[in-house]
């Protein structure tokens, strides 16, 4: 189980993955919004529990971190609070009946 | 590219595609998936785990790159058969197909993650504090 983080306030972008920008074009208007919106609050550390950060545990400082309900971004984060972002795009788990 | 323990001398890629094909084959034509199908197709799944599994001890290797997206274009095909079964009154059918569904979304990620993970920035990359300036950066190329 991944346990929640608190809140993060990043210094800033370092660097972008091809794999990253593939995917990028590959997300709906809203959820491309809503990536713009998740990068500022990274930003100024206003990022809602609602968002759901997680740091994933097998992969050293990677993080994930909620978009919407069916898209997420995965990012790293650098010693020094820069980010790599790595992965976006889809993660519908949200669907399972509780 | 190299050869991954659990897959009998297979690379990673043909791992995925041997377990892709395996599922495929044993797919009922009938438009609904039935619990016979589902069984016929458990061990294809067990292998997609077990694929997932050995895999992601060893993330980031450049080995299992997937450049080309086929091995995420597999993935995904295969997830959206699943997800059509996920409208039957069968609740069972439901539930084992949101299990491989998870499966095939976890491995699809371990792809995605080690793709970005292999392609690590450089020194001189621009560092960005503005995020609009990155977007539309990102909206030129």
């Amino acid at each position: 189980m991944n346990a929640p983080q608190p809140t993060l306030r990043i210094a800033g972008i370092r660097g972008v993955s091809t794999r990253f920008k593939r995917l990028r074009r590959k997300l709906s208007p809203e959820a491309d919004s809503q990536l713009r919106q998740v990068l500022n609050e990274l930003m100024t550390g206003t990022l809602t529990p609602g968002r759901n950060l997680e740091k994933l545990p097998s992969y050293g400082s990677l993080y994930s971190v909620r978009l919407n309900k069916t898209a997420r971004l995965v990012f790293e984060l650098k010693k020094d609070h820069m980010v790599f972002l790595v992965a976006v795009g889809s993660h519908d788990v949200a669907y399972r009946p509780s | 590219m190299t050869t991954l323990a659990t897959g009998k001398g297979q690379t990673f890629a043909e791992q995925i595609r041997t377990a892709h094909h395996r599922v495929q084959s044993n797919f009922s034509t009938k438009k609904r998936l039935t619990k016979k199908d589902l069984d016929a197709i458990k061990t294809c799944f067990l292998d997609y785990y077990e694929i997932y599994m050995h895999a992601k001890r060893s993330v980031p290797q450049p080995e299992i790159l997937d450049e080309s997206g086929l091995l995420v274009e597999i993935l995904e095909e295969c997830e959206q058969r699943f997800r059509a079964a996920l409208t039957s009154h069968d609740t069972q059918i439901v539930e084992w197909s949101l299990n491989w569904i998870e499966v095939l979304q976890e491995l699809r990620w371990l792809i995605l993650i080690n793709d970005g993970l292999v392609d690590q920035p450089n020194a001189d990359d621009q560092i960005y504090t503005n995020v609009d300036e990155l977007m539309a950066s990102l909206d030129t190329e």
